[in-house]
């Protein structure tokens, strides 16, 4: 496969131990071969059918309709500070420690 | 070295003209409301929601592609743009994208504006239509500071239309111009109000000499833009000249010392993933709907300003100034409905008027003057019933107040003293007080205005100056004829 | 007072007793709560039940309002939004989100007077075919203990076959309906996507997803479908499918009822790959249909192979997007993100939040719709997506293509989980469907052993009234319906 795990991860933000990785790097080939047979059919000239709804998406009329509380999200986020909702820092991580 | 710039723009316009967000109900204005209350489980992005596409933002996109001239696509489609950021909660920005089955609304189209060397036709590469991010702000002050964010769900999902351009731009002037005159349009197609606080942010691309490209991601205004492009090409010419070579890199413009500083936000390495929202699929965008759409376009502020110099005989610096805002021209009309000396109401709405509203952040909110008000303040002017400077007093809570100017006069009794026997009398008074400044005045006639404004101040403003003047000299013996001003 | 053991009927049947008799329905509500206590523990269906007293007094209330539904209770798959209720999607990483509000169709259901009894057991995220990957541990299938129940809809197909509640909502992408349907000898109904309103289903792959009934009968399915379709303005990808009268239609059919002489196609790709003794199955109910004026035809369409590669290479990618906003401080799994950079909080949680199966589906589909990758698959499978589209539609034209539901019999617990290619070649027979859009019920075909065979009936898009009372005729004609397990 020409694409590392690493990379995967990052792309799916994840980090997988070090069995997770062996085990899933395996499965991953494994599975990207059998997408491959794709690549059997004859589809020159074919256009790609995006969405199996051909009128196209409803839209809506510019108005404005109640949404929920405050207290939603106070109830459900880790922390709220003077109603802002506290998230992680903004900037990136050192690099990781390389997996054994 | 001849160093020549090139600079691209991607101006994010927000659309708070809309009522409501891009894709849910919640108001497109959020401005008032305290954090997180202007939410609701599609723009919080919470499991299970879907995205309904406000259709008044389709058609406004639609109006400016119109308006710029540019190709418009025969489908809308939208994607997703991935990327992990805490202001995003689906994880992907519902966007627009050029690639294979994806497009923008429109693409191509030019705007012209005063170039540094003349007249400058500045292409349009494309316009899409997609939604802002959650605000985040910082404990404290900066990103690098603070152990934590700060983040506010309201601004998720308001409805933004995005403007590309080619690099055809030179330098800060060229980029002013150019998105002064692309505000000016958005506000006269009624998509947005350029004076709101983040009605447009505007990410630079600068390269100097065809050297590498250099990001500066998130200005919030055209003042900051300027500056931050002035600086940056000092910094990568310097850095050339020096011997140097320019990096590839993202930066963000630091208003309070004035540098453009590296981003250490170097987040997400550009894989976007892009694809077609199989939430949203392809809405066909009909010949008849442009057409119609084409149809009940407003007029355009270059047609409206070209309108005013041919039929008003104004000058195209006045014209200019009127259709910079699009309610100050209304204004105007409405005005000269009543009032027929055009250039008198340009005059004062370009100059003391604009300033007043621009004293007070620029929004045109403030204002609560009709124009019946200016109607009646130029009237009294015209008939001398007030002097210019008793006019410029009270045109302030005309326009802050929406006083009535008439009422004010009579109750306060600011009609101009016309009375020479009373005016004599005040001269009289001044001269008798104030021995040194006469002396002055007979040495040097320009030091007759302090005589003239301690007058001024006795009659409370309600004098015309140049009579005062006149009847000073003639008690001074000074004649006519020496220079005053 | 009369006592009516109404436990193992058909919603139709049960609310001709419990119209304007809120003591039938009562005693009703209290022998499913007794059958929940007794079995539960081992069939594992639903990960939250109501308390009893509050179901109670709310079907109660709807019934003496005289709702049409009459206090009618209802399992709903635990990735359908319920607003207040614990909504978990079979994993850690929403072990304790409670929504702020409702799936448009369950507000559509609890306006119509049914009650929900709880949230059923799945495949985390709807990512499986056997209810083994939820954080919830695996559910049991009520004919054979030592097996699974199919999935991902495994909990909502235990609940109806074991009586636990006389129906339920699953979601089905790939077969997740009609795959425990099949296992469990119940009626398993897959909608033409955009037919039931997507909002509040918790997304798996966008544009295959579809909500689904899994019902005693394809009664209750005609039953439930008039209070719950339409369009829904909170969707944009809905239809608005007419319903009202069918319901009476499917109900008067009877062993007398002259059946339309409807075709059924058989394409011979999709039977490669079938167990002898389901074939067997299959082919006799096949043969009872013909008996009573079906006419039956075998085609060929190869590219057929190439619908599961087609199906897992969109339904990753998609689900890879539709995923990636978990992590998020606002709801769900989460840790303290003081002091902590985004990128390591958010890996953090996910990891932590997320099974196996679940993560190589997100890492594959990022991978799927990364520049260079782009057109080499997502692409690619969206023109083998259109290709059979226009295969199939003439034949759904003209007829009901018909299979096996299920190319295997329910595999041991533990046995199917291990190999990804072995568990994904589960789906061979149900991703078509969904990849074209179509509707597609599963019927109990027959028995191999004590075992359950279901046979998968497609139909053409909108057409899904006229696939429910194939279904109904099917019901009838093979002679299975409304089955009950030996637990």
């Amino acid at each position: 496969m020409d694409i590392t795990i690493e990379r995967l991860e990052r792309l799916a933000m994840l980090r997988l131990g070090g069995d997770e990785r062996n085990a899933l790097a395996k499965d991953i080939a494994e599975i990207l071969d059998f997408f491959r047979q794709l690549d059997e059919v004859e589809l020159e000239n074919v256009e790609p059918l995006f969405h199996v709804i051909e009128k196209g998406a409803t839209v809506r009329e510019d108005m404005t309709r109640p949404g929920i509380s405050r207290e939603w999200v106070e109830g459900s986020a880790y922390r709220v500070v003077d109603g802002y909702i506290v998230g992680p820092r903004t900037i990136v991580g050192e690099e990781r420690e390389s997996h054994q | 070295m001849k160093l020549k710039a090139v600079i691209g723009l991607e101006i994010h316009i927000q659309v708070n003209r809309a009522k409501s967000k891009m894709f849910c109900g919640c108001p497109a204005n959020y401005r008032d409301a305290p954090p997180n209350t202007n939410i609701c489980p599609v723009c919080l992005g919470l499991p299970g929601s879907l995205p309904v596409p406000n259709k008044e933002v389709i058609r406004k996109a639609v109006m400016l592609s119109l308006a710029l001239g540019s190709r418009l696509n025969n489908h809308v489609v939208f994607v997703r743009k991935h990327y992990f950021y805490p202001d995003l909660p689906k994880g992907y920005q519902i966007s627009q994208h050029r690639g294979p089955g994806m497009a923008p609304i429109a693409v191509g189209g030019s705007l012209e504006i005063e170039g540094d060397l003349g007249a400058k036709i500045v292409r349009i590469r494309r316009i899409g239509v997609e939604e802002d991010p959650a605000k985040i702000t910082y404990p404290y002050g900066d990103p690098v500071k603070s152990p934590y964010s700060l983040i506010d769900y309201n601004r998720s999902g308001v409805p933004l239309i995005e403007v590309v351009t080619e690099p055809d731009l030179s330098s800060g002037k060229e980029a002013r111009s150019f998105v002064e005159k692309l505000l000016t349009l958005v506000d006269h197609l009624g998509i947005c109000d350029p004076d709101l606080e983040g009605a447009f942010r505007v990410d630079v691309n600068i390269s100097i000499n065809g050297g590498e490209r250099v990001e500066i991601k998130n200005i919030g205004s055209i003042r900051d833009m300027e500056k931050a492009i002035n600086y940056e090409v000092i910094r990568q010419s310097a850095l050339l000249m020096g011997g140097g070579v320019v990096k590839r890199e993202t930066r963000h413009w630091d208003p309070i010392k004035g540098v453009t500083i590296v981003s250490r936000h170097k987040e997400f390495e550009e894989e976007y993933r892009y694809f077609p929202d199989p939430d949203l699929p392809a809405t066909p965008l009909s010949k008849e709907m442009i057409e119609e759409i084409r149809i009940s376009m407003p007029e355009l502020p270059w047609h409206r300003a070209e309108r005013y110099v041919k039929s008003y005989g104004l000058s195209q610096y006045t014209a200019k100034v009127l259709v910079s805002r699009k309610v100050l021209s209304e204004f105007f009309e409405e005005t000269i409905k009543i009032y027929s000396d055009a250039s008198k109401v340009a005059d004062l709405l370009i100059n003391d008027f604009l300033g007043i509203v621009n004293s007070r952040g620029r929004s045109f909110n403030i204002v609560k003057a009709r124009p019946q008000h200016i109607a009646k303040l130029l009237t009294m002017l015209d008939r001398g019933i007030i002097s210019i400077k008793i006019a410029k007093m009270i045109l302030e809570r005309v326009v802050i107040n929406g006083e009535d100017p008439e009422e004010i006069v009579m109750r306060e009794g600011l009609i101009v003293i016309s009375d020479e026997a009373e005016l004599e009398a005040l001269a009289e008074r001044v001269i008798r007080e104030n021995p040194k400044a006469v002396e002055d005045a007979k040495k040097n006639p320009k030091a007759i205005n302090y005589l003239v404004g301690q007058v001024m101040k006795l009659t409370g403003g309600k004098a015309d100056p140049q009579k005062i003047s006149y009847i000073i000299r003639k008690k001074l013996g000074i004649s006519a004829n020496s220079s005053l001003q | 007072m009369r006592s009516v053991n109404l436990i193992n009927r058909p919603i139709h049947e049960v609310l001709e007793y419990i119209r304007g008799s809120p003591e039938l329905l009562i005693e009703y509500l209290y022998r499913l709560y007794e059958r929940i206590e007794r079995y539960e523990k081992i069939l594992r269906g639903f990960i939250t039940i109501r308390p009893s007293e509050e179901v109670i007094r709310e079907a109660v209330e709807a019934n003496r309002e005289g709702k049409a539904l009459a206090g009618i209770p209802i399992a709903v798959k635990d990735n359908i939004s319920t607003a207040g209720l614990r909504t978990t999607c079979g994993s850690a990483i929403l072990k304790d989100y409670i929504p702020p509000y409702d799936a448009t169709v369950v507000e559509r259901l609890k306006r119509a007077g049914s009650v929900v009894i709880g949230k059923t057991n799945m495949d985390e995220f709807a990512m499986g075919s056997t209810t083994e990957t939820s954080f919830f541990g695996p559910s049991r299938n009520p004919w054979d203990l030592s097996r699974v129940p199919g999935g991902s809809s495994g909990g909502s197909a235990v609940a109806v076959s074991a009586y636990l509640s006389p129906a339920s909502l699953g979601s089905d992408t790939g077969g997740s309906v009609r795959n425990p349907a099949a296992y469990t000898a119940t009626f398993g109904y897959k909608p033409t996507y955009g037919v039931l309103s997507r909002y509040g289903l918790i997304a798996y792959a966008s544009s295959l997803d579809q909500i689904g009934l899994i019902t005693r009968d394809s009664v209750d399915a005609a039953l439930l479908l008039e209070y719950i379709v339409g369009e829904d303005p909170m969707d944009p990808t809905s239809l608005d499918l007419k319903v009202s009268g069918f319901y009476r239609i499917a109900l008067n059919m009877g062993e007398k009822t002259d059946f339309p002489n409807a075709s059924l196609i058989a394409i011979k790709e999709m039977w490669e790959g079938v167990e002898e003794d389901i074939y067997k199955v299959v082919m006799s109910a096949i043969d009872k249909l013909v008996s009573s004026g079906f006419s039956y035809d075998e085609v060929s369409v190869p590219e057929i192979r190439y619908a599961l590669p087609a199906y897992y290479v969109l339904a990753f990618a998609e689900a890879s997007s539709n995923l990636a906003r978990y992590g998020i401080p606002i709801y769900g799994l989460k840790e303290d993100p003081m002091n902590l950079p985004w990128d390591e909080y958010y890996s953090k949680v996910r990891s932590m939040g997320f099974g196996r199966e679940v993560k190589r589906r997100i890492m594959l589909g990022s991978y799927i719709l990364s520049a260079g990758y782009y057109e080499q698959y997502y692409l690619k499978a969206l023109k083998v997506r259109r290709v059979l589209r226009d295969k199939l539609l003439p034949f759904l034209r003209r007829g009901y293509i018909v299979s096996p539901t299920m190319p295997v019999k329910p595999p041991r617990l533990g046995e199917a989980i291990e190999d990804p290619i072995k568990l994904y070649a589960m789906d061979i027979e149900t991703v078509v469907p969904n990849l074209i859009g179509s509707p597609a019920i599963s019927v109990v075909a027959g028995f191999t052993g004590s075992l359950p065979v279901g046979l998968q009936i497609i139909g053409p898009p909108m057409g899904d009234k006229d696939l429910i009372l194939i279904g109904r005729a099917a019901e009838i004609i093979v002679g299975y319906y409304n089955m009950s397990p030996q637990i």
